[in-house]
């Protein structure tokens, strides 16, 4: 019967561990993270960009971590002068803006995703 | 007797009969499979970054078909997860041998007995296949039903029905299993014969008693038999691959369905996957859509009307020039041990087209399972994206041929003459010259 109960226990312990992985994975994650902010890219068919507003303040850095969920997008900002970043679907790409002036940008995919690729964009608000 | 039991070396004979070996390996692919699961629902949702989609439909979908089938036989269904659960309420515990404990312990019914639920879900496993293999979330779906379905089954009905009438992948290995180079054999029938007690047939979750197997296709190799037979007359033997196949052993229609389902698919397959038709791809993509109901049709038509209605024809004439003649269901049945051999090698053919180019993905999702930018192990790297070279064309070809030897000699043994097994040999031909065309073009 001790055999049997230390069986079960390892069965349990093992389960526990593989359920436990990705939850305390994700809460470390976030932690080290801070304020980065998790942007996932998709068709706009499948839902575009996971957001369409960001907000930050004039001269404060926006750390933002991009995915893309289906193909290739593109990341670009007009009026910001920035050198536009591809994004591949799985991969994460990383980048920082700081924008001195006050007012609304908009980010868009510059890589043709699909028919209604021109209607995939946010905007970042930076206020003053 | 050109076998070798593996009870008799010490070492092997330690790892075969302590049931701790095979529980750990059993535990961690428990874990392991609902660490799958929860990766597939809460991953990214791109198949190449998700460890749902690489370690069940390259890493292990592969390792199955290059690996446990050809040299293990049901080697898989004997570390197999997916039971564990429902044993341990119907049995009372994870370790210790068969008993009762919970469940209404129900005789599958007799018309649902054979392969034919598990031919039916092969073919919807192909029918569905290029969602499931590509979408994480539907992977685990799939795997969850699959648990959930053998757990509510092992409370009905009693052991192991769920994978000897349900489990596609057990009808595939089992199937297959026939060819593979190792058996569970009862050593001396006679010892058998004068004990009353049968603690071997009691002990087996399959509900295999050892002195009546002929083939290996019923048998999980799970080892009970051996753990409780109380005159250590159970050996494993290393055996030559394909000594199921012969003019002795009995086969049954449903066999020879789940054999031509097996060939259909692995064709339709490597015609979806790999042929030059993107639309056939979009179609199969495109699930509940016209064109997808245009694809299934066309599917059902491959599986169910052309392979066997020519199988038919081949099996027709074969027992038409053979001086003892058979019914036609009887010859059908006969005759599809050609299948064992012939589908096998197609599925393997078939697994190397992707298994050498796709496994370069398999060590980035260790590292990062769920595809959350994670490098746990340090070997994140960008995937080798291959294509088909000319080491796989090679080895593709390879197989086949040998496939077409294999499935010839084995028409050969089973028939009364040479002019008999020919209609089988050009039968066996086709299928190899489709699945080679398409491998290769």
């Amino acid at each position: 019967m001790k055999k049997e109960i230390l069986a079960r226990s390892l069965v349990v312990f093992f389960i526990i561990i593989a359920i436990s992985i990705p939850f305390v994975g994700r809460w470390l994650i976030s932690r080290k993270q801070g304020t980065i902010i998790d942007l996932h890219a998709r068709t706009f068919e499948n839902g575009g960009w996971s957001m369409d507003t960001l907000q930050t303040r004039v001269g404060v850095p926006i750390r933002i971590r991009m995915t893309s969920e289906d193909v290739v997008h593109g990341f670009a900002i007009g009026g910001y002068e920035m050198i536009p970043l591809e994004v591949p679907p799985g991969e994460f790409v990383e980048t920082t803006l700081t924008f001195d002036k006050p007012g609304e940008y908009t980010f868009f995919c510059n890589r043709w995703c699909s028919p209604n690729h021109t209607r995939m964009r946010g905007i970042i608000e930076v206020m003053p | 007797m050109n076998r070798l039991d593996l009870t008799r070396t010490r070492w092997t004979n330690f790892l075969i009969r302590n049931r701790w070996p095979q529980f750990l390996i059993r535990a961690i692919t428990l874990a392991g499979f609902i660490f799958t699961i929860l990766a597939g629902l809460l991953g990214s949702v791109v198949g190449s970054h998700n460890f749902a989609i690489i370690f069940v439909w390259i890493a292990w979908w592969t390792a199955l078909k290059l690996f446990f089938i050809p040299f293990g036989g049901r080697s898989w269904c004997s570390i197999c997860p997916i039971p564990m659960p429902g044993e341990w309420i119907q049995n009372g515990g994870i370790l210790q041998p068969r008993g009762k404990n919970f469940g209404l312990g129900k005789r599958w019914p007799k018309f649902l007995r054979g392969r034919w639920l598990q031919a039916g879900g092969f073919m919807l496993v192909g029918l569905f296949g290029v969602i499931t293999l590509t979408s994480p979330s539907v992977t685990s779906i799939v795997l969850l039903i699959i648990l959930l379905l053998a757990f509510v089954l092992a409370l009905v009905f009693e052991r192991r029905s769920f994978c000897n009438y349900l489990c596609p992948i057990g009808g595939f290995t089992g199937l297959y299993a026939q060819a593979a180079p190792v058996e569970v054999r009862v050593k001396n029938p006679e010892i058998c014969s004068t004990h009353a007690q049968k603690s071997c047939y009691e002990a087996c979750p399959w509900g295999v008693y050892p002195l009546a197997l002929k083939s290996s296709a019923n048998c999980g190799l799970c080892m009970e038999c051996l753990r409780v037979c109380p005159s250590d007359n159970l050996a494993v033997n290393l055996r030559p691959w394909g000594s199921d196949l012969g003019p002795e052993t009995k086969h049954s229609l449903d066999e020879a369905f789940l054999g031509l389902v097996m060939v259909s698919s692995a064709l339709m397959d490597s015609a979806i996957f790999l042929g030059p038709w993107g639309q056939l791809k979009m179609a199969a993509y495109a699930i509940g859509t016209g064109s997808w109901f245009l694809f299934a049709g066309l599917f059902l038509v491959i599986a169910l009307m052309l392979v066997p209605g020519i199988y038919t024809l081949a099996v027709w004439i074969a027992n038409k020039l053979g001086e003892q003649k058979m019914n036609l269901r009887k010859a059908l049945a006969h005759q599809s041990q050609v299948l064992v051999p012939l589908g096998l090698t197609a599925w393997i053919a078939f697994t190397i087209s992707f298994a050498l180019a796709k496994f370069s993905y398999v060590l980035p999702v260790v590292s990062d399972p769920f595809g959350w930018g994670w490098n746990l192990l340090g070997t994140v790297a960008k995937p080798w994206v291959g294509q088909s070279t000319l080491t796989s064309m090679l080895l593709q070809v390879i197989v086949l041929a040998l496939g077409q030897f294999w499935s010839s000699r084995v028409a050969i043994k089973i028939s009364g003459s040479l002019k008999q097994a020919l209609p089988m040999i050009v039968f066996s031909a086709m299928t190899m010259v489709g699945m080679l065309w398409l491998l290769i073009g």
